[in-house]
């Protein structure tokens, strides 16, 4: 590699840590990377504490289980891109890559090289925090280092061979043989699922893998994964890992040497897939959440509104990008919904472990969403000197801007309500009563999270990996919406208590004192809302 | 005469999208060649392959003797690329970005001339800033100083000026009149036909992929006998490319005939042609 590209490889490592760290010469920035730093340690804590104290053979993990879901994870990974490749068609560079090293002295081989070395630094860090999570798993944290490393290390490799091979075959004849590929894999894969589900007839999907592992189309399959997953369990440095590792480091040099065999002229498709990543990447900073997901024409076009006020446009701008972006958003419901609907169901047959469960899906998937869902404040961050020039008020806008994501938020809510309604019958009327408070407490959720966003803007997504003032500040925010929604629910619940023993023991009255204390609740956070977004200066607060 | 960019017969398809097609032309020292087209005409796509950054469909670039295609290392040495809307990397300081040029490009020595370039393109507070936290104009003045760090004798500008404060629009026009006096081909991109009609002493009209009018400023606007003879350049773009455009190209001004000489002597001591 050109010793200028090792040069940047270094100037941007110090130039990543240097921002980390920059906020410290501030109080608040000190705090924030205080909190960001626990919550790390809070992370990985337990597993180091587990590791170094010593846990009992009962509360390690069978040593098979780890060895059959590594082979089987990798092979998924790798199977998702291959399926992937037929869209992804480039190595993202990402664009200054593109504008500084495409047009500078530099060979194709001795970007790619730089391109793979950069992946490899990040490689080391994320193996290391892999490595403390396998602690518990594995015998050795070398071995697990390595392991993890060298699986890493694989994958970056596989799926950039993947798009290489791509590129050097013909489209069609790529298209073709990619299919027929898959086809083969998928054939193999029907094979040993097969044999694996006739042998373990009745019991739990954990014995179909490992029937389908044992199986000689997953022997074949899985094979060279299965060196990485020995690499990693490895019981003694001498033979098991420095023999396992030798073999996954061998397999790695060989994806190596391919990559850099190949040698194709990849520089188009990189600038492209960089000019998408970028875009989406941008978008993601902006608060655009799942816009990268919209086509370049779309064909729906809604309705005009009715004024209300002035906030009638600014629900309908909303509602338009929440609805052209509805395919990523219920792409994201069924891929959380499958598990949460696997909960549920699974504890269809007891009802109080069914309504166990829902508590946690339902606050899960709130979660979740709730980031998902910025059509409002959060998502126009760059858009606010739009919205201030606008000849509205701002309590409409205020109004207006929280109406989208209570809305989606809802309708989630009702769906996973509607199914747990219909795996426990008998519990219909208590989830009629939490449907009922789904409105308001939505509308609270996003209004506490626009009004804190428009205090301490930030943006969704930090501007470097790892930023842990951008945790910290995360972390502080999210303390502080819990302590607002708690203290709100809180007052909601107290009084609802008090008319429950008023009104000679009625939930209803009890419930409907509580609805109202809560929708008061949302009605004066809208001026709050308001107040927050007139103090807000574009000049002063649009975070960098 | 030794063309420091030569051109010849350049094609790019994007599968069945013509973006640019059998395209011509050279620019030997000392020449500020203005390239200046609609939107889509295929202007930055012909500097991005002069640059080395996306490959030729067909066809032949040569920079300071060096084949684009085949010793893209040599090419790219002698030139630098300012693209529209540069991207810079984020965590990096200013100088940082100049300490990598300099090493990419093997400069030896490189601090003062980098400490004289900041100062000359203002950045001097801004020296240990990260990118990130850099304006739109600064970014752009930071790209302008990577480029000229190296001293490359073939310059491909993208629109330069844009974001660019009065000041650093004087002093962008300075620098690049300065190289091309000291010697170096230069190829400025931009909408802003006036600054082409200040700066530049030949022009390249590109429509819809291909070339409409190639020579030196005067004498292009000669093609338009019943234009002023003191028509703008913006009035000779509009008709060249309304007539163009809709009925194909027009008569080139042969790039073979360009006296090269009356065109330096015109540019020197000047701000313009």
């Amino acid at each position: 590699m050109d010793p200028a590209l090792r040069k940047l490889l270094r100037l941007r490592l110090r130039g990543r840590l240097r921002v980390m760290f920059r906020g410290l010469k501030t109080p608040r920035g000190a705090v924030f990377f205080a909190i960001g730093a626990a919550m790390f340690v809070l992370w990985l804590g337990p597993s180091l504490v587990m590791a170094v104290v010593g846990v009992s053979a009962r509360g390690r993990f069978d040593p098979e289980v780890v060895r059959a879901v590594i082979p089987l994870g990798l092979a998924g990974l790798c199977l998702l891109s291959v399926l992937m490749s037929g869209r992804q068609k480039g190595i993202p560079f990402t664009a200054p890559e593109i504008d500084f090293l495409f047009a500078g002295p530099f060979t194709r081989r001795e970007l790619l090289v730089y391109k793979l070395s950069s992946g490899m630094i990040g490689t080391i860090f994320v193996a290391l925090l892999f490595s403390v999570f396998l602690l518990q798993h594995a015998t050795l944290w070398p071995a697990a280092y390595v392991g993890c490393l060298l699986t890493l290390l694989f994958v970056q490799l596989f799926s950039t061979t993947v798009v290489l091979i791509g590129q050097t075959v013909a489209e069609q004849a790529y298209t073709r043989a990619r299919r027929l590929a898959l086809l083969g894999i998928f054939a193999l894969v029907g094979i040993g699922l097969g044999e694996a589900a006739l042998a373990a007839r009745g019991h739990d999907p954990f014995a179909l893998l490992t029937g389908f592992r044992h199986s000689w189309a997953g022997i074949v399959l899985l094979a060279p994964m299965e060196v990485f997953g020995r690499t990693i369990l490895a019981g003694s440095l001498v033979p098991e890992l420095v023999g396992w590792g030798a073999l996954a480091a061998a397999i790695d040099l060989a994806f190596l040497v391919l990559v850099l065999r190949l040698d194709v002229n990849y520089a188009e498709s990189a600038i492209a897939a960089s000019q998408r990543l970028y875009r989406r990447l941008e978008q993601v900073r902006r608060g655009g959440g799942l816009a990268w997901t919209v086509g370049s024409q779309p064909k729906m076009h809604l309705p005009g509104l009715p004024w209300l006020g002035g906030a009638g446009p600014i629900v309908r701008r909303q509602l338009i990008g929440a609805v052209r972006t509805a395919r990523g958003l219920l792409f994201f419901l069924v891929v959380m919904g499958i598990p949460m609907g696997i909960i549920l169901v699974g504890s269809r047959q007891n009802h109080s472990a069914a309504m166990g469960a829902l508590p946690g899906v339902l606050i899960f998937i709130t979660f979740i969403f709730t980031q998902m869902v910025p059509f409002d404040f959060r998502g126009d961050l760059d858009h606010m000197d739009l919205l201030k020039s606008l000849p509205l008020g701002s309590v409409p806008i205020a109004a207006g801007q929280l109406v989208v994501p209570t809305l989606i938020l809802t309708g989630i809510h009702l769906v996973v309500l509607g199914v747990a309604a219909a795996m426990v019958p008998g519990a219909a009327a208590v989830l009629l009563a939490v449907a009922v408070f789904s409105v308001p407490f939505n509308f609270l959720l996003i209004g506490v999270e626009n009004l804190l966003f428009l205090l301490f803007p930030t943006r969704m997504a930090p501007a470097t990996p790892g930023d842990l003032q951008h945790i910290g500040r995360m972390m502080v925010l999210v303390a502080a919406k819990m302590l607002v929604l708690v203290a709100c629910f809180g007052v909601a619940a107290a009084l609802g208590a008090i008319a429950y023993f008023v009104c000679g023991r009625s939930w209803i009255a009890a419930l409907s004192v509580s609805w109202l204390v809560v929708a008061t609740g949302c009605a004066a956070l809208v001026p709050c809302v308001a107040a927050a977004y007139r103090k807000f200066d574009v000049s002063v607060d649009t975070p960098p | 005469m030794f063309l420091l960019i030569h051109v010849r017969d350049y094609h790019k398809t994007y599968r069945e999208t013509v973006a640019v097609a059998g395209l011509s032309f050279d620019v030997a020292p000392g020449e500020i060649l203005g390239l200046v087209g609609p939107n889509g005409a295929g202007k930055t796509t012909t500097l991005r392959a002069i640059a080395g950054i996306i490959p030729p469909t067909r066809g032949e670039l040569v920079v300071a003797g060096s084949d684009v295609v085949g010793q893209p290392v040599a090419a790219k040495r002698a030139m630098a690329y300012v693209p529209d809307d540069p991207k810079l990397f984020d965590t990096l300081t200013v100088w940082e970005h100049l300490e990598f040029i300099a090493a990419a490009y093997r400069v030896k020595g490189f601090e003062e001339k980098a400490t004289a370039l900041i100062a000359r393109l203002q950045l001097e507070e801004k020296r240990n800033t990260v990118a990130q936290e850099l304006s739109r104009g600064m970014r752009q003045k930071v790209a302008i100083a990577c480029a000229y760090l190296h001293d490359p004798i073939a310059l491909l500008f993208d629109e330069p000026l844009t974001g660019l404060d009065p000041r650093g629009i004087r002093t962008m026009k300075d620098l690049i009149l300065e190289r091309a006096r000291a010697g170096a081909a230069v190829i400025i991109s931009s909408h802003l036909l006036s600054l082409v009609e200040d700066l530049c002493s030949h022009i390249l009209i590109l429509h819809h992929g291909k070339r409409l009018l190639f020579g030196p400023m005067a004498e292009v606007r000669e093609q338009f006998a019943d234009l002023r003879p003191d028509a703008t350049l913006e009035e000779v773009f509009f008709r060249a490319t309304e007539a163009g455009g809709s009925s194909g190209e027009r008569e080139d001004v042969p790039a073979g005939e360009v006296d090269v000489s009356a065109g330096e002597t015109e540019a020197e001591g000047d701000t313009g042609p």
